[in-house]
């Protein structure tokens, strides 16, 4: 692109009526200097004149989007003549005009007969007295009487297209007596407020609102719809006065509808009494192969809108007409709609003339035979270069060209016009490309034009999908859905080495998108979800997802995962993830299926819980389509709802699901039909059965399969530490109901997530309960933790909380608080330990927020606390429910839970098989240990329950799949480095050493019952390991990493 | 006689790993759709229905070739020969299980029991797949499967409707162990 700016400065200043004289005078000295008679520099002149006034004096904007400014190598093409189908600009550049001017031109530029009759007409009289009748307007008006269809018979004059657009607006409403009509989307009628109101394009109307009311917009070519508008209308009340449409739709992008489409509308605007319009103001006068569009299909319009052509692309003209039965309307006040320069002589004389070729040299019948012909070469350009033309389509000389991005269809028309060819086509809207050359063109020219195409079609680089990566899909999406687009980017390779994938891309991504200090909920947040390497292999338990974004509910940022197979989908589909910023305006859901990536509406389903909203997905794009959805809780922004997967899995902590809902966002669904491919198959599947056989399925991880997490009931009890009664006490005497055994005897079946081996999901079902669990964590804080102790009550809150998108945990932990607080007697909830009905009833008031019970309990722990004062009843960290493990009984669990960066959680650090679990200086290496261990888990995306995994097989595993050595060292460090720069993203978002602590009730309250009957973990044994902690991770007192440690792990740029 | 590959769908978990198996041996790389052995999950009803070729008696696909390029080679396994194949869709169509497919509009492909050693029994470790000559009790198993035949839609449509027909006849008792568990 050039820049203009260089043509010439600007030297408007002021109200100059002496420079006006003169350069006006300049102006018509060269009109009246026969074109090729003017000196070529003084042409030169005229062109960079001509862009200097555009941009002083009409709109600069033009310029760049203009393709004779944008694709000019040295001067913007001017205007100068013209003839039949030949254009050439002020410096003697020819051109094709397959253009038209979006239809004006139908009888080519300049056609003899018209202007002819135009000159002999402005040397009689070129406008009227304005009393006086005029025999032209008069005559024309007859004959367009003897050529349009049906009873049309009187005809209103006017210059452009939207008048006559506007005029049929008035005159159906006169006739009516009602307000509304009924336009079709994508359509264009004119830019004035009145067809303005019919457009069906955002981009035109949006910022002009309110328009004229009553206007109603249904697909273009969907009869039903259109029906079912009217029916609608007439049930509520609502007066229509017409339907109106264009034949085919031209700006859409030449849309054709169905044969049956027109015949419909007559019969159903007859049905409903009101009129139809056709909007021919495009189509009209030859232009898609019969004289009027609607001639196609036989059918009469009410009134039919003329423009364009009509005044045979000499002089504006436009022309409304109508049955003398309608028309009746306007004869009592004949001045109620009138135009003074509307039907001049010059333009009835064009428009006869016009009428006249029209007629004599079939223009229509040329525009069939020709359009039949282009389409029909069309197709075969279509089938040799899929990729860059995706679709042809139109009707006689009315064709549209349809390309995969603007960006390609740009591109196509700059490369016809530096080839001559001048096309539609701009820079932010080329997607679909118009041909509307002269009726009348050579058939020789025609086929220039093919060639020229497909000589510029042979050119296009087409975006490749990035280069086939092994273990990565190698893109991830970028969603924005305030703007609702997407965009397909490599996945940045720079980060792959350094973040993994998982959690630390996630992260990584994260850290760049969202500023810390943004609130949570604003549509500034974003989320990141991310895959790992293995995901989509046969490397067992690999396929976790996981999304990184700030919580709303501890305002850190925040990991979650989740298994089930929508991973692996994603990666099938083409990609290692998804960035989601924004904030939709209405629910909407993401819809991917391979390429094919939409945003949706999904309001039918807001308000429906998870399990409705799977069946709903699965109902539109297919049994076995995979997603992430948001039931109520989500929606009502509860800050710890959760996203569910696959009915009975979850993203659970941290308020997954809240973000979603605020971004109004209920899915995102997935089908892919791709695969993963690694670097060689032998040799990564020999690595993948030896890991698998010698040290996944070994007694470290079987209890997985044998029992899942019900296993750990019995364990923490016996060793003390299993929270019971709003963690009271860390021993529940009836834990057997809720153990392994009793789990077993409810079970029907065993489920796995995506490609693992080890199944640890227990399918129970009991008097018409079903659900995937109960896990070790709801058992625990949705039983024992309220005291409730019939496994089938657990079974019914659970899958509750499955369907509502509530997550268990944290759900759990505040019932249980509740229960508390109405026992003591600080604020009665109605709910009692060990009570089942009052603790099933609330589940769904928290996430529907319908009570004031709901509400409080929608607020979590800490704030619930809080609000009633009893800031000391109270278990969490940073704000989060804490997990199943007392850490008074296992001070590793204290710090692990101090430490995370989301709060309290049982996934950063587990050390609770450590033989003394209160020796201060060996759990704090235990935990930063496990932290690196597991920051490299999570974003290798692999399961908690893969144990054994250490850093050496899963570097032998991606060693395998990527074909390039990884070392144990790399994936160590890796693991410290997210786990400092999340460290950053936290400090840089205010918190600090304080946050890195426990609640009260931890640190103070003594635990009751079994081993550690008795214990606090003190205020004092907490900082000793926190200062400790510290120091062995190289931060400073502040827990802030010191300069060295972050030059060590390279992330000193993002301090 | 000979061996005959048996889905136990009471078994299965829903991992998978028998598809991506099959498409990694196949296809060289891991693509479950276009795997010889496709699950249906119902992840609410916590049930999973594996879909195999039966290599029937008296294969429709084979029947409803006109280039003859589906044989029954000498083990009595349904064989596509794809030089022969034209990709016309045919057997497609035929085929009441939706256990052969096609690339595209190209060549067809189905299961060929891996000549003898299929990849997924190997990789299922929750013995709802077995290879193994056939008793009383797998040819009643395999019998009651092959009756739900269905003749509408695409391939992944058949073997759903299939699935949906074994799941909601399926004896849903607390697991014991046993042969069909």
């Amino acid at each position: 692109m050039r820049d203009y700016e260089e043509d010439y400065a600007s030297d408007y200043k002021s109200r100059d009526v002496g420079a006006a004289l003169e350069e006006a005078q300049q102006m018509v000295d060269i009109i009246l200097t026969p074109p090729d008679e003017t000196p070529l520099e003084a042409r030169e002149e005229i062109a960079r004149k001509t862009v200097r006034n555009f941009r002083d004096h009409i709109n600069k904007g033009f310029l760049d989007y203009r393709k004779a400014v944008t694709e000019a190598t040295n001067f913007a093409m001017t205007e100068w003549t013209g003839q039949g189908s030949i254009l050439v600009d002020a410096l003697d550049r020819e051109f094709i005009d397959v253009l038209g001017g979006f239809g004006i031109y139908s009888y080519g530029i300049r056609h003899p007969k018209i202007v002819a009759a135009v000159k002999a007409q402005l040397d009689r009289s070129p406008q009227y007295s304005q009393e006086m009748l005029d025999p032209l307007r008069a005559q024309l008006a007859r004959v367009l009487a003897l050529l349009t269809p049906g009873k049309i018979q009187y005809g209103f004059f006017a210059n452009s297209g939207t008048e006559a657009v506007e005029g049929a607006m008035k005159l159906a409403r006169l006739y009516t007596g009602r307000k509304g009509f009924i336009a079709m989307i994508r359509a264009f009628h004119g830019k004035t407020l009145g067809s303005l109101s019919l457009m069906g394009k955002k981009v035109f109307r949006e910022a002009l609102l309110p328009l004229l009311e009553g206007v109603r917009h249904v697909p273009f070519g969907d009869a039903d719809a259109v029906e079912q508008a009217l029916a609608a209308a007439k049930a509520v009340g609502d007066g229509i006065a017409a339907v109106v449409a264009e034949p085919v739709q031209g700006e859409a992008g030449a849309q054709v509808p169905p044969d049956d489409f027109w015949p419909r509308l007559r019969e159903i605007c007859n049905h409903y009494d009101v009129l139809l319009i056709a909007d021919e103001v495009q189509t009209g006068m030859g232009r898609t192969g019969e004289i009027f569009g609607v001639d196609h299909w036989k059918v009469a319009p009410d009134i039919l809108c003329l423009g364009k052509a009509l005044g045979g692309g000499v002089v504006p003209m436009s022309a409304f007409l109508s049955t003398p039965k309608i028309w009746e309307c306007m004869e009592p006040n004949p001045f109620m709609h009138t135009t003074t320069t509307g039907g001049n002589p010059l333009a009835c004389a064009a428009a006869l003339a016009a009428v006249t070729v029209l007629i004599e040299e079939d223009l229509a019948g040329q525009a069939k035979s020709k359009g039949e012909y282009v389409l029909r070469q069309l197709r075969q350009l279509q089938d040799r270069y899929p990729g860059v033309l995706s679709d042809v389509r139109g009707l006689g000389l009315l064709i549209g060209m349809e390309f995969p991005t603007d960006g390609i269809g740009y591109k196509v028309a700059a490369g016809l016009f530096s080839r001559g060819v001048l096309t539609a086509g701009t820079l932010t809207n080329a997607k679909t490309i118009r041909i509307e050359p002269a009726l009348n063109i050579p058939p020789g020219l025609l086929d220039e034009v093919l060639n020229r195409l497909e000589d510029v079609l042979k050119t296009i680089e087409l975006p490749r999908r990035p280069e086939p990566m092994n273990l990565y899909a190698g893109q991830v999406l970028f969603v924005d859905l305030t703007s609702r687009q997407v965009q397909k980017r490599p996945i940045n390779r720079g980060w792959l080495k350094d973040y993994i994938g998982g959690w630390g891309l996630a992260a990584r991504y994260f850290y760049d998108l969202v500023d810390p200090v943004t609130d949570p909920l604003s549509l500034e947040n974003a989320l990141v979800i991310m895959t790992g390497p293995l995901c989509g292999t046969l490397a067992p338990t690999g396929s976790r997802t996981c999304l990184v974004s700030k919580s709303p509910h501890t305002g850190t940022i925040f990991e979650s995962n989740v298994g089930g197979a929508f991973g692996p989908e994603l990666k099938f589909a083409g990609y290692d993830g998804i960035v989601i910023t924004g904030q939709a305006d209405s629910p909407v859901y993401l819809h991917i299926e391979d390429d094919k990536v939409s945003l949706e509406d999904a309001s039918s389903i807001w308000g429906q819980g998870i399990f409705e909203t799977e069946n709903w997905l699965s109902q539109r794009m297919g049994h076995g389509v995979k997603s992430l959805s948001i039931g109520p809780a989500g929606e009502n922004l509860v800050p710890y709802a959760c996203i569910g997967s696959e009915a009975y899995r979850q993203m659970g902590r941290g308020g997954t699901g809240t973000l979603f809902g605020s971004k109004k966002l209920k899915a995102i669904a997935c089908r892919g039909s791709g695969g993963v491919q690694v670097a060689d198959m032998a040799v990564f599947w020999e690595k993948v059965t030896q890991h698998k056989v010698s040290n996944l399925l070994t007694e470290t991880n079987l209890w997985a399969r044998s029992d899942g997490t019900p296993m750990l009931v019995d364990f923490t009890n016996e060793i003390g530490i299993h929270p019971t009664r709003n963690y009271s006490a860390g021993v529940n005497p009836n834990h057997q109901a809720l153990d392994s055994e009793a789990i077993s005897s409810v079970k029907i079946g065993d489920r796995a997530c995506a490609s693992c081996p080890l199944g640890c999901g227990n399918f129970t079902s009991v008097n018409g309960v079903q659900v995937e669990g109960p896990e070790y964590e709801t058992l625990c804080l949705a039983g024992s933790n309220c005291e409730m102790s019939d496994l089938e009550q657990v079974m019914r809150f659970n899958w509750l909380c499955d369907d509502l998108g509530l997550d268990t945990m944290s759900t759990g932990g505040t019932v249980g608080l509740a229960m508390e607080l109405s026992e003591s007697g600080v604020h009665d909830f109605g709910l009692r330990f060990g009570d089942p009905e009052e603790y099933l009833a609330v589940v769904e008031e928290i996430a529907d927020l319908s009570t004031a019970r709901g509400q409080d309990l929608a607020l979590g722990v800490a704030k619930l606390a809080a609000k009633y004062n009893a800031v000391g009843e109270a278990a969490h960290g940073k704000g989060l429910e804490m997990p199943a493990y007392d850490p008074r009984g296992n001070y590793g669990m204290g710090l692990a839970y101090a430490t995370s960066e989301r709060g309290a959680c049982h996934l950063r650090a587990f050390t609770i098989l450590a033989p003394d679990p209160f020796k201060l200086k060996l759990m704090t290496r235990d935990v930063i240990d496990d932290q690196n261990k597991n920051a490299v888990k999570w974003s290798m995306c692999f399961c908690d329950f893969w144990g054994s995994v250490d850093t050496t097989i899963m570097a032998d595993l991606l060693t395998a799949g990527l074909g390039r050595q990884v070392s144990a060292e790399d994936l160590d460090k890796a693991g410290e480095r997210i786990w400092n720069l999340i460290r950053l993203y936290n400090l840089r978002a205010g918190f600090t050493a304080a946050d890195d602590t426990l609640s009260d009730k931890l640190t103070k309250q003594k635990l009751e019952r079994g081993p550690h009957d008795g214990r606090v973990l003190s205020k004092e044994s907490l900082e000793e390991m926190k200062t400790l902690y510290y120091r062995l991770r190289g931060w400073d007192e502040g827990g802030r990493p010191r300069e060295e440690k972050l030059r060590d792990l390279g992330l000193q740029s993002l301090r | 006689m000979e061996k005959h590959l048996l889905a136990i769908p009471n078994r299965c978990t829903g991992c998978n790993r028998c598809a991506y198996a099959c498409a990694a041996v196949k296809e060289g790389m891991f693509m479950p759709s276009k795997a010889r052995i496709k699950i249906n999950n119902f992840p609410f009803e916590g049930y999973s229905v594996p879909s195999v070729c039966f290599q029937c008696p008296k294969p429709d696909c084979l029947k409803a070739c006109p280039e003859r390029a589906i044989l029954k080679n000498e083990r009595g396994v349904i064989v596509v020969e794809a030089s022969k194949c034209d990709g016309c869709g045919d057997c497609i169509e035929a085929c009441p299980y939706g256990m052969i497919e096609q690339y595209g509009s190209g060549k067809a492909y189905k299961c060929d029991l891996c000549g003898g050693n299929p990849a997924c029994v190997a990789e299922c470790e929750f013995g709802a797949l077995a290879f193994k000559e056939p008793d009383k009790i797998s040819l009643r198993l395999r019998a009651t499967q092959m009756k739900q035949r269905s003749t509408e839609g695409s391939p992944g449509k058949k073997r759903h409707h299939l699935a949906l027909n074994i799941l909601k006849g399926a004896v849903r008792v607390p697991r014991t162990p046993g042969y069909m568990g």
